[in-house]
This record gives structure tokens, sequence and C-alpha cells, in this order.
């Protein structure tokens, strides 16, 4: 077995595990203890950084600029460029789970605003294409 | 008296129940994300030995992942665009429709020659996932545990 094959196992576990829980929360008698919203009361909460990681996600996997946005050296001498930006990211989050309580509005608009955020932070700064 | 008490305690007991599975369900999501965030960490370390990241199979693997795409779209529309009802078949319709967009993405994806899909393909397929799962994937509420009343924008009946 090659390890791109470990990796692509790994992902297929997984994923049939969160298929099997998902179908068992929906089919037993508790409400609200699915995946969705589980997140979604998380984010309601303090987890504001959810929806901007997932959009960060989503801009890294099937966006991403091709124009060079980092110089080909590393700008932080002992640290990986894109590990800056996972940095980044884990920054903002803090940042977001930080203020969260100060942050008044959960709107749906508000959400959308933080996904959008995260979207365009994976296109330019998470990019696979540069 | 007594009946109203003892009727009081399976009240109580069922709720404590519940929310010990709903605290183990949180944990079993958390769970599942650690795993697949320590597992990538892992993999970008030893990616000198072959292991690819994610994101590497995911770029090398772009037409097959179409379906990952939409799927990925329908399940962060499910999180902030989520929409109830209190009929089942609806809910049961919108997996089927799911479920077939999946099969028919997962199809196209093998039957595509070359693997590079351009990005506007990619976010139109997230955007109408989060349409599809918002619109046509209401998620199904039994009307005896409601407790409060849906908004216009959740009310999907």
């Amino acid at each position: 077995m090659s390890n791109t094959e470990i990796v692509q196992l790994l992902l297929v576990i997984v994923g049939l595990f969160f298929v099997a829980f998902e179908v068992f929360t929906n089919m037993n008698d508790v409400e609200d203890d699915t995946t969705n919203v589980i997140l979604y009361q998380a984010t309601l909460k303090r987890m504001l950084f959810i929806p901007f990681a997932i959009g960060a996600i989503a801009g890294h996997l099937f966006l991403g600029t091709t124009s060079k946005l980092f110089p080909s050296y590393n700008i932080i001498t002992a640290i990986d460029n894109e590990l800056l930006v996972i940095m980044g990211l884990a920054v903002i989050s803090g940042l977001l789970v930080l203020f969260s309580k100060r942050i008044k509005t959960r709107s749906r608009e508000f959400l959308t605003v933080l996904l959008l955020a995260g979207l365009l932070y994976g296109h330019f700064f998470w990019s696979m294409n540069d | 008296m007594i009946e109203f008490e003892a009727m009081l305690n399976i009240n109580k007991t069922i709720a404590n129940s519940t929310e010990k599975q709903r605290k183990w369900a949180k944990i079993f999501v958390a769970t599942l994300a650690v795993i697949l965030a320590v597992a990538d960490a892992f993999f970008a370390i030893k990616d000198s030995k072959g292991f690819p990241t994610f994101s590497s199979l995911f770029k090398s693997h772009e037409n097959h992942m179409l379906w990952f795409t939409f799927l990925f779209g329908c399940l962060t529309g499910k999180i902030f665009y989520n929409r109830f009802t209190h009929q089942k078949k609806k809910e049961q319709k919108g997996i089927i429709l799911i479920g077939i967009v999946v099969v028919i993405l997962i199809t196209i994806g093998l039957l595509l020659k070359q693997v590079h899909v351009e990005p506007v393909i990619k976010l139109l397929l997230f955007v109408t996932g989060i349409l599809c799962a918002s619109r046509y994937w209401p998620q199904y509420k039994n009307p005896a545990g409601q407790k409060r009343n849906f908004t216009a924008f959740e009310n999907a009946d």
C-alpha cells in the first residue's frame, strides 16, 4: 500500500464514521445533536471562528489566486510561508473567540460576512495555485 | 401529588440523558476535527517521505473531488442557512436529491480526462451546494419538541 493510499484510506474511514454518526443522530430521539446544529450553536455562543475557518478551507481548496503574493524566500527565516498563513488563521480565530462576547450580533448576514472573509483569506493568502 | 413528583423526576431524567447525549455528540464532532487536523499536520511534516497532505491530495485529484466541493457547500449551507420542516418526507426528498447530484458529480469526475478544474466551476459548485442544502434539504423537527417559533427564513413548510 502506497503512502497516498494510506492517506486516502484515512479520509475514507473518517468519512464513514461521520456518515454513520449523522445517520445515528438523525434517527435517534434526541433533538439538536446533529453536526450542523452543534456547529451552528457553537458559532452562536463563542466559536465565531467557525464560519471564518470553513470559508478559509473552502478558499484554500476550491479557489486560490495564481499571482504570487508571497516572496519565494521565507518571510520569517525559521518559518515556512504556508505555516505562517496557518498561524495567521489561528491568530484570527483566537481574536474572534476573544472578542466574541463584545460582538453582540449573530445575524445570518454577519456570519455570511465572516464566511466570505474566510473565503478571501483562503483565496489570497492560502492559495495552492501561486 | 406523588404522581406529579414522579412525573417531574421522569422528565428530569429524560432531560439529563438528552443533555448527556448532546455532550457526547459534541465530543465526537470535536474529536473528528482534531484527528483530521493532527493527521494533516503529521502528513505535512512527513511530506518528504511521500505522505501527501489532504490539500495536495485534493489538488492532484481535482476532477475526482467535484462531488466533495458540492457536498462541502451543502454542509456549509446546512450549518449557517438551515431551514426546518415538520414533514419527514421533505427532509428525505432533500437527502435523495443531494445524493443524486453527488452520484452525478462522481460520475462526471471519473469521466473527466484532465485533472485541473477551473476555480470558477468549483466556486459555482460550492455556492450551488449551499443554495441546494438551504432550499431543498430542510431539517425535520418534531413539532412536540419545538421550543420556539421558526423565523420566516427558517420555516420550510
